[in-house]
């Protein structure tokens, strides 16, 4: 079986490639459908890795030798464990939904064959990312889905702004993407290997603390930059210039969680720096409370959950961060689920309202799609973590109540539930905007059953996906920590009074944040809600500052290297002195160059002289 | 004859050539000028020739005989073409052939 | 007369009759070339075919100065210089200039195969002077015919060989002080032992000679105004195979005959590499129209090729010969986009362009793919040789190699700016109405040179192994095996 890996990023890579060859001749429809068909039968794959391999993964698969000077050795070869296993499952499975959501959503779009292309390409170079078994390879593929996520944000290209947010997506991540190279040199310089086990076993044998500290602080900055966290935050929100469906698969359930899966294949590592764990930890915990913060003053459909994603996001940090890289796991599953749901279900309220996204002219649209309200309504319960009926109750409470637990985790766990609170807030303030309320008619839209399926499979993962892990002390499914331990390890949970406590608090906390969404929107209606809160709604002006400060910064430095140094010093100064150097030595010696033969006979006549005063005194 | 002699001969036709040269205008005095250095060189060529008993002597003389003929052929040639083109012999016209090279 | 002499004096033939046609000549020419492209692989395939290694033109004190050896490295260079030739005529079809251009560029591959042949290192100096001219020549009757361009590309190649004539020189004189025996056969002169001092002042002036046509920092100036006058089709074959001649002699010539020396250099050249790499990046920036953008994308490459080639580490120096052969690659897909935009009456400034790709979807396809070869994505061609250059000059030099590490960060910055003024946004009302997408022939050009592009970058290893021993002998001697480690 395991000389079949190859075949899981193989199938869309091998769809994208058809794409470009072949795409000129066929109808995007028909594009649509082979896209389609290359992540089902990726899928297919992976199920069966599920069937044969399911209870304890130990897969690998070389290809064939990449790279290989010295001891730098990178082969194009893929493995899997249980990590892995649902990682691929997330990317194959959802990415599939979602090409199946798009053939009818981006239909008679003036770019369909390209994003079908991006697309098929995405999901290869996630799956690469995910199966890597050297850093190398996980390199490869984590630049081939930033490149995704450029191309895709700027689909709708003839509109400045969106190729602007593009672009600062890829320039934003790639602030981490070299960061992330530096740590993979530091480490081969130290350790002189880029596989992932014999890093660890080196790392084990021979911890360097400082190599490692700034190795680890490196890697994190890549994650962070990845995974949306503060302060590389700020492309997330501008890349909602994308597709809906994009941000539901790209930067929602798959990319923007390449850093949480980097910082838990990569956990070894971190764990051999004392402290680095906690800061980890602790940028989670802030970014959570500070997305969330901001989400619920936005305006925005797609801004609310793409700060909704960055505070998500920090849930599953804060997971590392605690020691229980597999609750930071299971949360990132649970979230790929039910925000891919939301992403889509806003997709389709966009285009029920002629493209405005502002949830203010929104409301009252239980009436005109039920189907969607009920969707929606699930995603929202497992966003906001209802108690019990949601699979985000399980997940992120779990990370929030083990916080509690850790040395120095009273902040993580305080942040955490503040976080927490606003969570449900924003979360049924969206709701309530868009589907109570006032009714604020649409335009008339079917979904059809390409549209319908995928949303119902999410909506049903959303709420039953944590039945996977019961919390501690409960009677019920306890499959999920059991089955990860082999290779995370069991976390530190809670046990006991302290338990009960942790629990009632979350639940609190959750009902609380739905009580203040219920208000926030009927402020909102009013006129007078968070939004205009000018400082949450343009997120502590961390954005703006960046804005004022980088750009101008780099491009006054490349006018002063090219005006100042380029043409002053290069060209003005080193080549006009040149030049005037040989004009002026020319006219010197051109001055006995007046075509009068008889100086030059005196010359000649007078050098001869000199020779031969020479030769007189040689001898 | 002794080498002496044959030296200050030699010496003093390269001295005429010179002057020849260096004083006066016409292009054909100064031809003969060079033809006199010709001389002058093979006159010390023949005598190193009988000084050190060899044969090379005479032969670079007869050489140098051949190749200075040629070279007069064509000099003479030239010196025509110059009377007729630019209308005078002395050596100051031939300036009107440099080419101006500042633009 | 053996197929190495045939190869190397082929072109040159060639030329000058292509010089006596008043018109016509393009077929003669790109057959030419392929005749060239065949041998050339016939060559690195098959190196036995050079055994017999040819000794003519022999004279005394000098040596033999027509010695050709089989080198995997110098094989290597052949086949880039050759698939690069007919790429670069092909982009010329059209251009009225066509002759001069083919001309030109024959004599430059006749001197570059004689380079990378060459034994001798007077007969690889002599390649080397007619290589700058017949550049200047290139340069001074294509694309904008500009004198001053030209002039400053020899004025600083000639100077900066004459100072490598005379380091060379000076090896020379005291080898024969030494041992009696004056040669200028390398393979002789790397025998000579060498005081540091005056080892470093000769490793000084032969990097001089051999940078200026990579073109390293500080010595990059000719660069912009040399691609930015030419036409872009020129510029491919300038840009892509005139430029591994310099590094070609530092790997083959200067660093065996000066090995301390090239060791006593090494943190310089990494930390100029690195500063040359973040200069062409920010230089590409600010460039004012897409020639002279092209132009420092290729700087900013070759630096860093330049910095893993000085580090003379295991994996720097061979991510640096690689960096040199994708280098060419994805340059000629740059200028050939470049070529593309000029034959349809679009000059390169920025006013005149913007919302591209909305006429041209295929062009811009294929611009964003160079594009992302040139910022070191990987899976295409420029990304192990940044990457190993990279990762085996932080083993030696730490901050510097981490400073040329922003380079990937810079490549992402000035190369998506570009795309996005040339082909996002909405459509510059000056373009012309009718703006023809590829057409047949130009599209199957970018698709050799794409999929060749992905080639290298998804199977480096079929290059990289068979590069061969990078230092001769003598010098992996004096280096300790290898320089700074493996």
């Amino acid at each position: 079986m395991s000389e079949w890996l190859w075949l899981i990023p193989g199938f869309p890579l091998l769809g994208a490639l058809l794409n470009a060859l072949f795409g000129g001749r066929c109808s995007p429809r028909g594009m649509g459908r082979m896209a389609a068909t290359m992540p089902f039968l990726s899928t297919l794959v992976v199920l069966a890795l599920w069937s044969t391999h399911g209870r304890d993964p130990h897969l690998h698969d070389r290809v064939w030798t990449w790279i290989a000077v010295g001891r730098f050795h990178a082969d194009i070869a893929f493995q899997v464990d249980q990590v892995t296993l649902i990682m691929i499952s997330i990317a194959a499975f959802v990415g599939f939904l979602i090409h199946l959501f798009s053939q009818q959503f981006m239909a008679g779009d003036y770019g369909e064959r390209r994003y079908y292309f991006y697309l098929n390409l995405f999901v290869g170079g996630m799956l690469v990312l995910t199966m890597a078994d050297n850093l190398l390879l996980l390199y490869l593929g984590w630049e081939a889905v930033g490149l995704c996520s450029y191309a895709l944000v700027a689909h709708w290209y003839r509109k400045p702004e969106n190729a602007w947010a593009g672009r600062k997506a890829f320039v934003v991540t790639r602030i981490g993407d070299t960061a992330l190279a530096l740590a993979i040199f530091m480490l081969f310089a130290e350790y002189h290997t880029l596989n992932d086990q014999q890093l660890f076993v080196a790392v084990a044998t021979h911890p360097d603390v400082l190599v490692l500290t700034i190795a680890g602080a490196l890697t994190l900055i890549g994650a962070i930059a990845k995974s949306a966290q503060f302060p590389l935050h700020i492309w997330l929100p501008d890349s909602m210039a994308g597709p809906s469906t994009v941000s539901a698969l790209i930067h929602a359930a798959t990319m923007v969680t390449a850093g949480v899966y980097l910082c838990i294949r990569l956990y070894p590592v971190f764990a051999a720096v004392p402290g680095m764990l906690w800061v980890i930890g602790l940028s989670g915990a802030f970014t959570a409370f500070y997305a969330a913060s901001c989400a619920i003053a936005q305006v925005d459909i797609k801004r609310v959950l793409a700060y909704s994603t960055i505070s998500q996001l920090g849930y599953m940090f804060l997971g590392v961060g605690i020691g229980a890289p597999s609750l930071g796991l299971f949360h990132l599953l649970v979230h790929a689920c039910f925000k891919a749901l939301l992403f889509m279900s806003a997709g389709v309220v966009i285009s029920v309202y002629n493209e405005d996204h502002d949830i203010r002219h929104m409301g009252g649209l239980k009436a005109q799609q039920p189907f969607l309200r009920w969707v929606f309504l699930a995603g929202i319960f497992a966003l906001a973590a209802v108690p019990v009926v949601s699979a985000s109750f399980y997940s992120k409470d779990a990370i929030i109540a083990t916080a509690f637990m850790v040395p120095g985790g009273k902040l993580l766990w305080a942040l955490a539930l503040l976080g927490a609170v606003l969570t449900a807030a924003y979360a049924f303030r969206l709701y309530f905007l868009i589907f109570e309320g006032p009714v604020t008619p649409g335009e008339p839209y079917r979904m059809g059953w390409g549209m319908k399926i995928p949303l119902a499979l999410l909506a049903a993962a959303s709420i039953g996906m944590g039945w996977l892990q019961f919390p501690p002390g409960w009677s019920g499914p306890d499959l999920w920590l059991p089955w990860l331990a082999p290779v995370l390890g069991m976390p530190p949970m809670p046990s006991g009074a302290v338990n009960v406590f942790l629990q009632i608090t979350g639940s609190v906390a959750t009902l609380l944040g739905i009580g203040i969404g219920i208000k926030a929107a009927q402020w909102e209606r009013r006129g007078h809600g968070f939004s205009r809160l000018a400082f949450l709604s343009g997120a502590w002006f961390f954005d703006a500052a960046f804005l004022r400060v980088f750009p101008p910064a780099v491009y006054a430095f490349a006018r002063f290297l090219d005006r100042g140094v380029e043409r002053t010093g290069f060209r003005w100064a080193f080549l006009g002195g040149l030049r005037d150097g040989f004009g002026v030595g020319s006219q010197l010696l051109g001055i006995g160059e007046n075509g009068l033969l008889s100086r030059y006979a005196s010359g000649m006549v007078l050098g001869l002289l000199i020779l031969l005063v020479f030769a007189w005194g040689w001898m | 004859m002794t080498l002496e002699l044959a030296l200050v001969i030699a010496a003093l036709l390269f001295l005429a050539g010179i002057a020849l040269i260096l004083l006066r205008r016409s292009l054909i005095f100064l031809l003969l000028g060079m033809e006199l250095l010709f001389n002058a060189a093979m006159v010390i060529a023949l005598v190193g020739g009988a000084r050190w008993h060899s044969s090379t002597g005479q032969v670079l003389v007869i050489f140098i005989m051949a190749l200075s003929g040629a070279a007069l052929a064509l000099t003479l040639a030239l010196l025509l073409r110059v009377k007729q083109e630019l209308g005078g012999d002395t050596v100051d016209v031939l300036c009107h052939l440099r080419e101006e090279a500042d633009e | 007369m053996n197929l190495g002499s045939v190869f190397i004096l082929l072109p040159w033939l060639a030329a000058p009759w292509l010089a006596t046609r008043r018109t016509g000549g393009h077929c003669f020419a790109m057959a030419v070339a392929l005749v060239e492209l065949v041998l050339a692989l016939v060559l690195r395939l098959a190196p036995g075919m050079l055994h017999d290694t040819s000794h003519a033109l022999f004279i005394p004190m000098l040596g033999a100065l027509w010695t050709l050896h089989d080198g995997l490295l110098g094989g290597t260079l052949a086949v880039l210089t050759a698939l690069l030739l007919p790429i670069s005529l092909a982009f010329a079809w059209r251009l009225p200039e066509f002759r001069a251009l083919a001309l030109a560029a024959l004599v430059m591959e006749g001197a570059l195969f004689g380079l990378f042949l060459a034994d001798n290192v007077l007969m690889f100096y002599i390649f080397y002077e007619i290589l700058a001219l017949a550049g200047a020549f290139l340069i001074l009757r294509t694309g904008h015919k500009s004198r001053t361009a030209a002039l400053l590309f020899l004025l600083y190649t000639v100077v900066g060989s004459l100072l490598f004539l005379v380091a060379l020189v000076g090896v020379y004189v005291l080898h024969g002080a030494q041992t009696g025996v004056y040669d200028f056969s390398v393979l002789i002169l790397a025998d000579t032992r060498i005081p540091a001092t005056a080892g470093l002042w000769m490793f000084l002036g032969m990097v001089a000679g051999l940078a200026v046509k990579m073109p390293l920092f500080p010595l990059h100036s000719w660069a912009s105004s040399s691609y930015g006058a030419a036409a872009p089709a020129g510029s491919i074959f300038l840009s892509g195979a005139a430029v591994t001649a310099g590094a070609y002699g530092l790997i083959h010539f200067a660093m065996p005959m000066l090995p301390q020396a090239a060791l006593q250099f090494a943190p310089v050249g990494i930390t100029l590499g690195a500063i040359g790499t973040l200069y062409g990046a920010f230089l590409a920036l600010n460039a004012d129209n897409l020639r002279h953008f092209a132009a420092y994308a290729s700087v900013s490459h070759m630096n860093l090729a330049g910095l893993g080639l000085f580090a003379l580490q295991a994996q720097a120096m061979r991510g640096g010969i690689f960096l040199l052969i994708a280098h060419g690659l994805v340059s000629a897909g740059l200028f050939g986009v470049v070529a593309v935009m000029e034959a349809r009456g679009l000059t390169g400034e920025w006013a005149g362009l913007g919302g591209l790709f909305r006429r041209a979807p295929r062009l811009g396809a294929w611009m964003l793919f160079f594009f992302l070869a040139g910022m070191g994505l990987p899976g295409l061609a420029n990304f192990p040789g940044e990457f190993l250059s990279l990762a085996g000059a932080f083993q030696v030099l730490p901050w510097a190699a981490g400073l040329a590490t922003l380079g990937i960060l810079a490549g992402v910055i000035y190369f998506l700016r570009i795309y996005e003024r040339v082909m996002l946004g909405p459509l510059n009302a000056v373009l012309p109405d009718a703006l023809a997408d590829l057409r047949q022939g130009e599209w199957l050009l970018f698709w050799v040179l794409g999929l060749l592009t992905l080639w290298m970058g998804l199977d480096p290893q079929t290059v990289l192994a068979h590069l061969g021993t990078l230092l001769s002998a003598h010098g992996s001697e004096a280096l300790g095996g290898g320089g700074h480690g493996v």
